[in-house]
């Protein structure tokens, strides 16, 4: 990975966290990364004055529309990488990147090789970092499901006199049966049985 | 008309279309949120896209299968000369108007204390020019994406005042979303943007409406469905459903009484939100009344070839297609999809795919297979016509076996008015 010369990539992602990951790895490749985070007027004048080979950009970023037209502008601006997909194995890259949410931008004349490469480490620090991401929110959904499910076991046990283990298997089959996910139809279990005690209470009063 | 929404979700035909959150992608959200796609059969994701550009991007790789586009988008995907080509497939068009042509406080002071006509495009756009002369430096317009109707409205009009206007004025690439911070900051002095964003402008007082893009190009096509040709291929029967539930959609936004329904549904944070909730004092809140924004009256959905064909030489113009054939441009805008849907609908069509464009002045009617069809105005600024050639030219080639054309559509004498 050791190129001769250095490719400058301009960086642009929201995401200061893994835009320091992406950046990591491409210095560690032995490119010049300059990282910014400019407003649309700003990254016109920015791309002009540092003049990168290269712009990787996170996808939903809105200064997406600034770049595409700076082509129309300047003849030597970077392309979007969209329009350079014609040969098989670069489709396959751009569909990767695409799906993980990097977009890129290259100038004219930048060997395809050192392009694909940029964009498969790119591709994998997103994709890392989104599953990551993915891990971390799962992990905290699972739990509070368990919470949930847990506190309508106990309602249902109170409410129905019965043990455990049949209080689960009756928020389970009435969960199939509305085709439902357990932790939804424990929270609807909930609403009801503490809307009903509440207008026992009411009427108690 | 309204659906009610089913609570339970119930097993559809998947589709992903993409949307940029504009007050036009409405029809998208209404036919979601009235359960028009469920009651089609459809289960529609709806994915909301930050730029035009990653749009067309999963667009391009199948990651969508088709998407609320800017009417000149699917014709710059599938015809495009320099790069590969993405053949996508228009069924309808989903609004007309919208765009706005509004300037920063200062430039619009210029043009007031210039005593200029402000009502006529021509007018400004020499007194525009003339106030760059006289300070020296150009000045500095944004636009969005260069194929979109507004880039193309805009350079028509400020062309209008004659060839040297592009020494005069920049016109720099902005985001619709980044639009309004680019004029606080003084970095453009105006722009030209689809809504809500005009409407914040004013409403933000940092700048004023000069015109709608009605006075450039009348009724003209703003966002279209656009759907990858090898989805409408595979899916014919689909695509008609999908077509369906869109034009009830759009016939429903044409009430006003449901608009206040409407700007509850936008306002939801996975649709417009925030964006939308800016305007919750504004007098006009919604549809600014200069925009003459519309999605269905006068025949709106329908995709005239001849509409097409005029955007698609706008794009020639400015470099960004080489020369398109009337063959190439049915590949893409598709009246016979379109007319097939409306019918299963009891909604009449005009019998003929094209017209002038640019002749007529006022409402007018055109026939259609069961009787008179309304058809909206379509002036073009500087009283230009706009004949689609090519439909003489490969007429016999063409997919067009419905009834004989019209005395109106296609023969050159007074036909406008009624």
């Amino acid at each position: 990975m050791n190129s001769p010369d250095p490719l400058r990539i301009l960086l642009i992602d929201k995401d200061p966290e893994r835009a320091s990951q992406v950046c990591a790895a491409l210095r560690h490749e032995g490119h010049e990364v300059i990282r910014q985070r400019p407003d649309a007027t700003g990254l016109t004048a920015a791309v002009a004055r540092d003049q990168p080979d290269m712009v990787i950009i996170d996808m939903d970023s809105p200064d997406r529309d600034t770049l595409e037209n700076m082509s129309t502008l300047n003849a030597h601006a970077p392309r979007p990488i969209v329009f350079f997909a014609n040969e098989p194995g670069d489709r396959a890259t751009i569909h990767a990147a695409v799906k993980a949410g990097v977009s890129a931008y290259v100038v004219d004349g930048i060997q395809p090789e050192r392009v694909r490469s940029i964009i498969d480490s790119a591709v994998a620090q997103f994709e890392s970092f989104q599953a990551l991401r993915t891990e971390l929110e799962e992990t905290r959904s699972a739990l509070e499901d368990r919470k949930i499910i847990e506190k309508a076991k106990g309602l249902i046990m109170r409410h129905e006199q019965c043990d455990e283990e049949t209080a689960y298997r009756m928020l389970r089959s009435s969960a199939m049966e509305h085709s439902e996910r357990l932790a939804v139809m424990a929270e609807r279990v909930i609403t009801l049985i503490e809307s009903h005690s509440q207008g026992s209470v009411q009427k108690a009063s | 008309m309204v659906h009610p929404t089913p609570i339970h979700r119930r097993p559809g035909f998947h589709v992903r279309l993409g949307f940029v959150p504009l007050l036009d992608s409405a029809p998208l959200i209404v036919a979601r949120e009235l359960g028009l796609f469920d009651a089609e059969g459809l289960d529609v994701e709806l994915v909301r896209e930050g730029s035009w550009a990653s749009l067309r991007d999963k667009v391009t790789f199948g990651l969508l299968d088709g998407a609320h586009m800017l009417a000149p988008m699917p014709l710059s995907m599938s015809l495009a000369h320099d790069r590969p080509r993405v053949p996508v497939v228009v069924g309808m068009v989903l609004s007309r108007n919208g765009n706005g042509i509004s300037l920063g406080n200062k430039l619009y002071d210029d043009l007031v204390r210039s005593g200029t006509d402000l009502d006529n495009p021509i007018a400004t756009a020499g007194e525009l020019l003339n106030v760059a002369r006289m300070r020296g430096t150009p000045i500095r317009l944004a636009s969005v994406a260069p194929w979109s109707s507004h880039d193309l409205q805009l350079r028509d009009w400020l062309a209008s005042a004659g060839p040297d206007a592009e020494h005069h004025v920049q016109i720099i690439p902005v985001s619709p979303i980044q639009m309004v911070d680019a004029i606080r900051s003084d970095a453009i002095e105006g722009c030209c943007v689809g809504e809500p964003w005009n409407s914040v402008l004013e409403y933000e007082k940092l700048g004023r409406i000069l015109h709608s893009g009605h006075q450039i190009w009348q009724n003209s096509p703003e966002k279209v469905l656009g759907m990858r040709a090898d989805w409408t291929e595979q899916h014919g029967v689909m695509h008609r459903h999908l077509l369906r539930a869109l034009l009830a959609a759009c016939q429903w936004l044409d009430n006003p009484h449901n608009h206040r329904l409407l700007r509850e549904m936008l306002a939801r944070p996975e649709y417009l939100g925030e964006q939308i909730n800016v305007l919750d004092n504004h007098p006009y809140s919604l549809f600014h009344p200069r925009l003459q924004q519309h999605f269905f009256r006068h025949s709106a959905n329908f995709p005239w070839l001849s509409q097409a064909h005029w955007l698609a030489s706008r794009l020639t113009l400015r470099g960004q297609l080489g020369p398109v054939s009337g063959k190439m441009l049915r590949q893409v805008v598709r009246p016979d999809l379109f007319r097939d849907a409306a019918a299963s609908m009891g909604i009449d069509t005009p019998v003929v795919d094209s017209k002038t464009e640019g002749r007529h002045q006022r409402p007018f009617t055109l026939s259609g297979r069961y009787g008179p069809v309304d058809v909206a105005s379509d002036r073009l600024l500087g009283e230009r016509l706009h004949d689609w050639l090519g439909d003489n030219h490969d007429r016999a080639g063409s997919p067009n076996n419905d009834a004989p054309r019209t005395k109106t559509a296609t023969k050159t004498g007074p036909d406008q008015g009624n």
